[in-house]
Formats: structure tokens, C-alpha cells, sequence
């Protein structure tokens, strides 16, 4: 099998691929693994690629190889259980923010959230996220809209400041 | 047509509204979001809160790399294509 082309193309997506399987594994170990899967799989099926549209087609790759391990859950190591609890502290407003945002990104259904990691924070346009996520444009575009409207509910969005506010911790007068 | 719900974005702004934010509307779409936010309230909010959601969003993705593990899958894939060069070349 010759994979002409393979590393060098490749290499230059898997900062991306990461990061949305991060996003959907919410684990770093996970995420790796299913990377690594990724790339076996994509190496498999190189000799049949297009050309055409090379981050949209190992995305799918990825999110395939995820929604089987969701499957079969014993055929992967893949961790899919949500943080229980984030560490926060409490000082820190951009790690607060952060944190709400994730929270609610993690309430979206994964449809959805895949459609908000590729649109809004890979910025990948509405097109290539359609191919990656093996949908018709409007569906994507539908899918996009009604997350960020979930979002938006689930961060009870105030305009003046940030999202979330932490009270501040008691301390007795004396 | 205003929604049911005062907070809400009116039905038909949605698309026009989301698109603006994210920057691939037109400049005819980019007109209509910005000339009907001017005057619809609930649009204006919501239109705010798109885009500094998105900023948001956009803040979260350096967070999700952990270089060493991109380290390693790049050497993944390095090792996969010598080895399909290996296997090539001994058949």
C-alpha cells in the first residue's frame, strides 16, 4: 500500500483533530487514543481518498471511530463520562467563564456540540462541517442555530458581564 | 412578527442573525441583521450574545492541546507511513 503523501498531510491536521476529540471525549487520554485511531483508519482508507477536502473526511474518520466506541463500549478505552466536578478557582474570572461555557457546551446533544466545535471554534465553514459531519448543509446550519440558541439559554446570557458569577466567600466581621 | 416569547430573536431574524455572527453572511444579510437589530430589542440581544458567545468559544481551543500527545501522533503517523513504505517496497 503506498501512502504517498500521507504524513505530511496529515501531520498538519492533528492539532484540529485533538481538539475535537477533546471536545467530545472531554479527556485527554481519550482523546489521543481516538486520534491515534483516526489515523490508522485514515491510512487504511488513503489509497481511496479524493484529495478533495482532506480535513472534512479524517473528521468524519474521527467522529465515526467515536460514535463506534460509544457502540461498543468494550472495543475502546474511551472514556466518556463528563467531569463530575470542574476545579475552579474561584479567583480566576477567565477560568470561571471558561468553565461555564464547557459546562454548557457538554449539555448539548453531540450532534449539536460537534456542529458548534467545527463552526465556532475551528471556524471550519458551513460547507466543509457538513461533509465532515455527513449531512446536508441546511441540516448543519439547523443543527448550528438551535445550539447556539442552547447555549445561549444555558448561560442565561447577561449582557454587562460575564455568565456566570460566583458569590463571594463569607468571612464573619468582627 | 414578534415570537411568543419577549426574549426570544424574531423566527424569521434567526438565520439572518446567526449568520451575520459568524461572518458568512452577504452584505445584503449583513444589512437586514444589522438594520432590523437596530430596532427589534430581543434581536439585539440576541445577536450580542452570538457573538460573544462565539468569542468565547473561539478562547476554548487552545485549551484542548496537550502538545506532548500531538508530539506522540505525529510520530504515529510518521511510523505508519514508513511502515506502508517498508511493506511496499518488500512486496
Amino acid at each position: 500500500m503506498s501512502l504517498s503523501g500521507f504524513e505530511g498531510a496529515v501531520c498538519r491536521e492533528i492539532e484540529i483533530l485533538y481538539r475535537v476529540a477533546f471536545r467530545l471525549t472531554q479527556h485527554h487520554d481519550d482523546a489521543e487514543d481516538l486520534v491515534g485511531q483516526t489515523l490508522l483508519k485514515a491510512a487504511s482508507a488513503w489509497p481511496t481518498f479524493d484529495g478533495r477536502h482532506l480535513r472534512s473526511w479524517l473528521i468524519r474518520i474521527l467522529r465515526n471511530a467515536y460514535s463506534n466506541s460509544l457502540r461498543n463500549p468494550g472495543s475502546a478505552t474511551l472514556l466518556t463520562d463528563l467531569p463530575s466536578q470542574l476545579d475552579v478557582h474561584r479567583e480566576v474570572a477567565e477560568r470561571i467563564e471558561h468553565a461555564a461555557i464547557l459546562l454548557a457546551l457538554n449539555q448539548l446533544p453531540r450532534d449539536q456540540r460537534l456542529a458548534i466545535v467545527l463552526c465556532d471554534i475551528e471556524e471550519l465553514s458551513y460547507g466543509d462541517a457538513a461533509i465532515a459531519l455527513g449531512v446536508p448543509l441546511g441540516t448543519l446550519q439547523s443543527r448550528l442555530f438551535r445550539a447556539r440558541k442552547s447555549l445561549r439559554n444555558h448561560l442565561d446570557y447577561l449582557p454587562d458581564g460575564p455568565p456566570l458569577r460566583l458569590r463571594k466567600p463569607f468571612h464573619a466581621t468582627s | 412578527m414578534r415570537p411568543l416569547d419577549p426574549e426570544s430573536p424574531c423566527p424569521h431574524m434567526e438565520g439572518f442573525l446567526n449568520r451575520y455572527a459568524d461572518g458568512s453572511a452577504g452584505w445584503l444579510g449583513r444589512w437586514y441583521a444589522r438594520a432590523h437589530s437596530v430596532r427589534c430589542g430581543p434581536c439585539a440581544a440576541f445577536l450580542a450574545a452570538l457573538i460573544e458567545n462565539r468569542r468565547k468559544l473561539r478562547e476554548l481551543r487552545d485549551e484542548a492541546l496537550n502538545p506532548s500527545a500531538i508530539s506522540r501522533l505525529g510520530m504515529l503517523a510518521r511510523q505508519i507511513a514508513s511502515d506502508a513504505e517498508a511493506f511496499s517496497q518488500e512486496g
